[in-house]
């Protein structure tokens, strides 16, 4: 797998990860990641805003207008039921790259 | 986590611009931002600079969003565009489930047009468009020469080679003796086997290898070479049971053994019935070298980048290198390169476009029927339309409902047009007559099918498109106002009787065309051949060259086959011959008076054939002066013909030839009588001048080009077919391993030239009685319509006493005016479509005035008799039943 394709399917796969819970704005979305891996992971907005479109465009996320807890208007985003097929087979594949490359690179 | 997204419904209804939602997105992440960094403790100017960096080039990044997003509208508004298409299609279901029978009127309708276009266009598609199974075939060429101002396309060995040596023109090029014909024996009994002799260039040629074995190489290709021979798939599956040992296997040819080297693809088999084998030429050096003897067709290959045009320089120039070589033969020798697709093809192109063009007519006929019954429908559903669109129904919502309705029908009409065209296809290939290129291959294919739908699409157009636009159109007002009769729009119908008008002229097109070829048909059946064709039996007799190479054992062999078969019990006379009549094989030469120099334009071309003696009692073909040939006229004897009267007339205007002498083929030939003339070419083709010589003064290398084979004339007492066993037994006394080819009555041959126009004339025929039939249904529609429209006014009419010959006469005027329209329209139509068929008419001019006015005079009747049942119904209108009706 090329290694374009891998950092793209990674991005997908932790914006995908952070929808499974609830819906959230871009914002909430870099915030999660940025939480959840205590601030080791940080995605760039530039790649972000880029991958939340283009997956809005292949059906994995749906977007709508709501208003935030603070009352703001913001375009929040959801995982649909073939978003969550494509985390899974992103999951399992990023698993068995971690799983390939550990020994080389780290080995015992 | 968002408190309701649900409440954004003017999302919905209005969504925002893609640039809007990108900018109001990045707008409020970079606040949210801010604040998270202000919170942190920078300032606020200092935490909106790191926000906004933190996007890298924010240009960039949002005019990426923008192109998803962007990708995203579209297909989104794509995803909505189908559900409202499945929406107006499903209620034109439910509309058309209404009213089964308009549905299957409709339907049935549009079928015929459909499968009649579908069927036509497979057969033009096989025939016509069909790719030749050759790498790059359009590459490929065959080469016409112009002798004596006719185009011929066979050549010398010194042509062959001259072109061959234009290796700049063409990468490769092959002679090729087509219609070889092969004794084989050694198998189940000894059969007769078509194929090519060829070149070893002759596959490069067509790019095709075999599809086990090898193909030819120039070491196979000279006279002393072990022989080799490559089958035709068909063959090796029909005769061998697709053996995949057979390459190494030998063969008896003619007497003599051939390896067997090879098999071709199937798809070679294209090339038609009669194809079985290929075998090298093996042209000897002064063979290839000589000027005299044409019986090379001659293929190429144009080198990378030539043009037809220079290819065609290129063999005019070789031709006349070719020529240079022998100072006495004629110089004025222009030749040309076609593609060689054309040369298989010919005639057929036009005559199927032709066809083509009238099944056209036949669909636009159908999609006229059908888009005059949803006028109708249109008409009386105006208040439904109405109330849709005082719902808040856009127009261009119902017009595109209206479309989708006929768009069912039309799809329905092509699936039941496609089956009927598979149906259509089998009985067109049936009933064509035999040597249609490529036409056995016809079938609905893929490409059929695409056209078929593209054609349903269409129709569906033209049909749905006219009619919703005026039901949807600003009438819909007067209708909700006039309660639902919809007699707004029936009272004065110019639209529906335009329609009506376009489809009798149409009708009147194809009918016309039709009547020309069946007046040809009758025309033909009346020209007298020059013989008689009844109890005429033929079949073709050849010497295999092994053991029959010299010509007096030929000849004698030939005159033992001759008595044998008049002892046959039945036969009245037995006669040989070259070539019989009406079979396209003639051989062509030039001749001139004794002693006179004729001038390049004064050159008198003659067909020349060989004969028996009793070959013109046998044909029954009236000998007008001299004498007929005897068994004496052998090859020791001086040299004599005889002469047919029109070459008679050309040698010697206004002299009698009996006892003169002239020049053919370096011979001097005395005439010793002179026949009358037969229709040789085609029975619509003026009889050409003939030549016949005896056949026991052929000479030798004539006898190789004729393949040492000779057709065996018998007019027999009983019917001809009855005789063929004892006639083959009679042959075998003579040599048991002779069989007889090509057997069949001369009626018979004479029936297979005028197929080819026959069949032409019945496809038009039912054509056009499909189109009146059409037109007819539509003029009963659209006069019944007016009548049921119009009850209530008949009805006070009557009541105020109109005389029932003035409803009479109302009626009859209403449906015949468009039908008058019509017929002029289409009479102008038919004289400009009518030169399309000018080469396939026979004594009748295209513009031919008694066939439009027979034409004429049929549709007015027949749509006469269509107004009329109406009309009757019109005239038992009672004021009571009128008034019922309301």
């Amino acid at each position: 797998m090329p290694a374009t394709d891998r950092l793209h399917g990674t991005l997908d796969a932790l914006v995908l990860k952070a929808l499974s819970l609830e819906p959230r704005h871009g914002f909430g979305i870099l915030r999660w990641i940025a939480e959840r891996t205590d601030d080791v992971v940080r995605v760039e907005e530039g790649s972000l805003y880029p991958a939340l479109y283009r997956m809005e465009r292949d059906g994995w996320l749906i977007a709508e207008w709501g208003a935030t807890d603070q009352g703001r208007r913001a375009k929040f985003y959801s995982i649909t039921a073939k978003g969550r097929r494509q985390l899974a087979a992103e999951t399992r594949e990023l698993a068995s790259f971690i799983a390939a490359i550990t020994p080389v690179l780290l080995p015992a | 986590m968002p408190r309701d997204t649900r409440s954004s419904t003017w999302s919905l209804l209005k969504r925002p611009r893609i640039e809007e939602e990108v900018d109001a997105e990045f707008a409020f992440h970079v606040d949210m931002t801010m604040q998270m960094l202000v919170a942190q403790g920078m300032s606020a100017g200092d935490a909106r600079a790191e926000a906004v960096r933190r996007f890298g080039d924010i240009a960039v990044v949002a005019a990426e969003c923008l192109r998803f997003g962007r990708q995203r509208d579209r297909s989104r508004s794509r995803a909505e565009y189908m559900s409202e298409l499945k929406q107006d299609i499903a209620f034109a279901l439910r509309q058309l489930g209404r009213t089964p029978g308009f549905a299957i009127t409709a339907i049935v309708t549009l079928a015929l047009g459909i499968g009649a276009t579908a069927a036509v266009f497979s057969a033009l598609y096989a025939v016509v468009l069909s790719p030749l199974p050759f790498a790059n075939p359009d590459r490929i060429v065959q080469f016409e020469a112009m002798r004596r101002g006719s185009p011929e396309q066979i050549f010398t060995g010194a042509e062959l080679s001259a072109l061959r040596a234009r290796t700049d023109a063409f990468s490769y090029v092959a002679g090729v003796r087509f219609g070889a014909g092969f004794t084989l024996t050694g198998l189940d009994a000894p059969q007769v086997i078509g194929g090519m002799l060829v070149s070893a260039d002759y596959f490069r040629v067509l790019g095709v290898s075999p599809r086990i074995g090898r193909s030819f190489v120039d070491s196979d290709d000279h006279p002393g070479a072990p022989r080799v021979v490559i089958m035709s798939d068909r063959f090796w599956k029909k005769s061998f049971a697709a053996d995949p040992s057979i390459v190494g296997r030998t063969l008896r040819f003619d007497d003599e053994q051939y390896s067997v080297i090879g098999v071709m693809p199937p798809e070679f088999d294209a090339l038609g019935a009669g194809n079985e084998f290929w075998a090298p030429l093996r042209l000897s050096a002064e063979q290839l070298a000589s000027q005299s003897g044409r019986s090379l067709s001659v293929l190429a290959r144009l080198a990378p980048g030539v043009t037809l045009a220079r290819a065609s320089d290129a063999a005019r120039a070789a031709m006349r290198v070719a020529a240079a070589q022998n100072p006495s033969a004629s110089k004025e020798v222009s030749a040309r390169a076609r593609r060689y697709i054309d040369t298989i093809v010919g005639d057929y192109r036009q005559r199927l476009f032709v066809l083509l063009g009238a099944v056209g007519l036949v669909l636009l006929i159908a999609c006229v029927n059908v888009a005059n019954l949803l006028l109708a429908r249109g008409t009386v559903r105006a208040r439904e339309l109405a109330i849709r669109a005082a719902l808040g129904a856009g127009r261009g919502r119902l017009v595109r409902q209206l479309l989708a309705e006929s768009l069912v029908l039309a799809l329905a009409g092509a699936i039941v047009g496609i089956a009927l065209a598979f149906a259509l296809v089998k009985v067109l290939v049936a009933l064509a007559p035999s040597g249609v290129p490529r036409l056995d291959h016809a079938a609905v294919n893929g490409v059929v099918l695409a056209l078929t739908f593209g054609v349903a699409i269409g129709s569906s157009i033209v049909i749905g498109l006219v009619p919703s636009l005026r039901s949807a159109g600003p009438a819909l007002q007067t209708a909700l106002r006039e309660g639902g009769r919809g007699s707004g729009g029936a009272r004065r119908d110019p639209l529906r009787a335009f329609l009506v008008a376009t489809e009798i002229a149409l009708a009147m097109t194809l009918l016309t065309g039709s009547g020309l070829l069946i007046r040809t048909a009758i025309h033909l059946q009346q020209v007298n051949p020059g013989f008689r064709p009844t109890n005429l039996m033929t079949a073709r007799v050849l010497l295999p060259g092994a053991r029959y190479h010299d010509a007096p054992l030929i000849a004698q062999t030939y005159d033992q086959i001759r008595s044998a078969t008049l002892r046959v019990p039945g036969v009245q006379h037995a006669a040989l011959v070259s070539v019989v009549p009406l079979t396209h094989n003639q051989l062509a030469t030039s001749v001139a008076p004794e002693g006179r120099v004729l001038s390049a334009d004064e050159r008198i071309s003659a067909d020349f054939r060989y004969a028996s003696p009793d070959y013109f009692d046998t044909m029954g073909m009236p000998l007008v002066d001299g004498r007929d040939f005897a068994r004496t006229d052998d090859a020791s004897a001086p040299k004599v013909c005889i002469v047919s009267a029109s070459l008679a007339k050309k040698l010697w205007p206004g002299e009698r030839a009996v006892g003169k002498r002239l020049e053919v083929m370096s011979d001097k030939i005395t005439v010793v009588g002179v026949s009358g003339d037969v229709h040789d070419a085609a029975l619509n083709v003026p009889p050409s001048p003939t030549l016949y010589m005896p056949y026991q003064q052929m000479p030798a290398a004539m006898w190789v080009v004729t393949g040492r084979s000779l057709v065996l004339v018998v007019r027999t007492i009983p019917r001809p077919e009855t005789l063929l066993s004892a006639l083959q037994k009679a042959v075998m006394t003579v040599d048991p391993s002779l069989p007889l080819t090509d057997e069949g009555s001369m009626s018979d041959i004479l029936a297979s030239s005028m197929a080819k126009s026959r069949f032409n004339m019945m496809l038009l025929a039912t054509l056009g009685a499909i189109a009146l039939v059409l037109a007819s249904i539509g003029v009963y529609g659209v006069v019944a319509y007016f009548v049921s429209q119009r009850t209530r006014e008949i009805g006070v009419r009557m009541a105020l006493g109109a005389a029932p010959a003035h409803i009479w006469r109302l009626v009859l005027s209403r449906g015949l005016r468009p039908i008058v329209w019509g017929a002029v329209a289409g009479a102008a139509m038919s004289l400009a479509t009518a030169q399309l068929l000018r080469e396939q008419l026979f004594g009748v001019a295209p513009d031919d005035p008694a066939t439009l006015l027979m034409v004429g005079g049929l549709l007015l009747a027949v749509a006469a008799l269509a107004t009329l049942a109406p009309a009757r119904r019109a005239m038992r209108v009672t004021p009571a039943s009128a008034l019922a009706a309301e």
